[in-house]
This record gives C-alpha cells, sequence and structure tokens, in this order.
C-alpha cells in the first residue's frame, strides 16, 4: 500500500506518522515537520514534507500515493504539474532520479548553493561528498556562474559535480569542477 | 599595435622562447579576439615556471618529462560564455588525447582564476 500525500503547492505532506517514517526510512526522504535533523527513531512519526521531486520519484515507485483537492493524481499528472511551477524540473528531476538510481542519498542543495547535496549513506551519518549542479546540455555558461561554482566547492570543502543533461537521449555526464592553483 | 604587444612581451621579462609569442601575436593580431587574454594567461603560467604554447583555441601545457603535453587550458574572459556542449567537446578531445583540462578565466583586471573539469562516472563509494 502506497503510503497517502497531500499536495501543497510545491511540497507534498504526508499526515500519517506510520506512513512518514516508513517513507523516510526508506531512503531519507523529505523531512519531519519541524525536524531539522532527525536523530532518533520517535522523531520520524510525526507528518512529513517532501519535495516535488521526492514525491514525483516516489509516486513513480508506487510508494507514494498524491491527492489535489480530493483526486489522487498520477505520477505522470505530478510530473507535469511540477514542470509548470518549478524551474528546469526536467532536468533537475532526471538528476535526481539518476543519482537514486546508482544508489545514493539525495537530498537539496540549496544550503550550499547547489542543486543537490550527494550522500553515500545519508545525512546525520557523513558529510556530503558531493553537492551538484544539474545543467541542460544545451545552456550556456557565463564567467561569473562557473566563478560560483568554483566557489561552492572551495568553500563547502565537497566535490562539485556539474551534471550534464540531454533531455532528448536522457543520457548525463557528470563533470567535477574545482578551482585549482596552477 | 604589434610592436607595442611585444614590447610588453620583453619588458615582463620573458627572454627564452620569446619568438614563439612574437610569432603567435603576428600570425593573430586582429583576428583572435582572445588574443589580449591568451598573452595575459601566457604570461602568468610563464611566470608559474609552466611551459605553455598557444595554439588555436587552447594554451598547452608541456610535459617536463617528455615532448609531449599533460595539459589543455581553455581561456575564458568574464564576458564570454561558453557553452555546455563546447566543455563536453574539450573533455572528450582531451580524453583522447590523455591530457588534464582547465579552464582559466581572465576577469577586466587581467586576473585569473584557475578551474580542473574531469569527466566522472560517480560511482557509490
Amino acid at each position: 500500500m502506497p503510503a497517502k500525500g497531500y499536495l501543497l503547492y510545491d511540497r507534498i505532506v504526508v499526515p500519517d506518522p506510520q506512513e512518514a517514517k516508513g517513507i523516510y526510512n526508506g531512503g531519507f526522504y523529505g523531512k519531519p515537520i519541524g525536524v531539522s535533523k532527525p536523530k532518533k527513531e520517535e522523531e520520524l512519526e510525526r507528518p512529513l514534507e517532501l519535495s516535488l521531486i521526492e514525491g514525483v520519484y516516489l509516486a513513480k515507485k508506487s510508494l507514494l500515493e498524491v491527492y489535489s483537492d480530493g483526486k489522487s493524481l498520477s505520477d505522470k499528472e505530478l510530473y507535469e504539474y511540477a514542470k509548470n511551477i518549478i524551474n528546469k524540473f526536467e532536468i533537475l528531476y532526471a538528476v535526481y532520479e539518476d543519482l537514486r538510481k546508482r544508489g545514493f542519498v539525495v537530498r537539496s542543495g540549496i544550503k550550499f548553493g547547489a542543486d543537490f547535496a550527494v550522500y553515500n549513506l545519508g545525512p546525520g551519518i557523513e558529510h556530503a561528498p558531493y553537492v551538484v549542479i544539474a545543467l541542460d546540455e544545451n545552456a550556456k555558461l557565463f564567467a561569473h556562474e562557473l566563478m560560483s561554482f568554483g566557489r561552492v566547492s572551495h568553500s563547502t570543502r565537497k566535490k562539485l559535480v556539474l551534471a550534464i543533461v540531454n533531455l532528448n537521449t536522457k543520457n548525463i555526464r557528470y563533470i567535477i569542477f574545482k578551482w585549482v592553483k596552477m | 599595435m604589434e610592436d607595442v604587444l611585444e614590447g610588453i612581451i620583453r619588458n615582463v621579462g620573458i627572454s627564452k622562447d620569446s619568438s614563439e609569442i612574437s610569432n603567435y601575436i603576428s600570425s593573430n593580431y586582429g583576428k583572435d579576439a582572445l588574443l589580449w587574454d591568451k598573452i595575459v594567461v601566457y604570461l602568468d603560467l610563464r611566470s608559474r615556471g609552466k611551459n605553455p604554447v598557444i595554439s588555436g583555441n587552447f594554451i598547452w601545457l608541456k610535459d617536463k618529462g617528455s615532448n609531449g603535453y599533460r595539459a589543455v587550458i581553455y581561456v575564458l574572459t568574464e564576458n564570454q560564455p561558453i557553452n555546455v556542449t563546447d566543455l563536453e567537446r574539450i573533455l572528450a578531445m582531451a580524453k583522447s588525447l590523455h591530457v588534464e583540462v582547465y579552464i582559466s578565466i581572465v576577469d577586466k583586471y587581467g586576473d585569473i582564476t584557475y578551474y580542473s573539469i574531469d569527466e566522472t562516472k560517480l560511482a557509490k563509494g
């Protein structure tokens, strides 16, 4: 039985504490409401908020059923909805799904100036070894963007990975970008 | 103007192989919008004890132990964007030549920042 989630603009809330705990423990998805860094098992027994990216991924895996205005949304409907309200959603989702399929735990990287923070084991167990910025293969990069990428990797002491997505072929290439002294 | 540029090169203390950079200036003056930026990077690399060669869109670093090259540097300025596909092409070229890839960004005051780029398979460790 998939957990039940309710769409609230750009979030999905799983209200049932047991379902919420199951989802979180399945791969560090979302955040128990009011607990920024859950450490104890009992902190997970409360409603959970998920990002739309996480919601689409879990819906595709049939682990979550999302409701909006009393109606259940398919994963495709949720994906189309997310495309309309999140900038570069297709690019972000392609990278998120690929990293999850590779076995990584993927969380928001906004605190590090990136799209994703990527863990081998999970938050609270280790520091994220990578931060990832997702890019459309057809995009242009300006010097100030490249320099801000360099700042990200240097100041966070994490490896900055540029994930370059070709939406036509679904191919994703990963490039490590690092400020260096020559 | 070419004389002025060559005078600048002489006055910053480049003596060894100065004919190489002089040849580059005389062949490319008026044709390459990044001419000055490449010279700035070239001089910076020389000052760091490297052995750079400007060729086409790139600066190559000679490998001290052999006659080959060990790295390729793509020069960018503050105002010039790069296509992501170009980054991929440079990486593919470097991979086939077994050389490292760097990007140098030259700002409006001639300060240079270097970045390394390297494709990874990103396997879980």
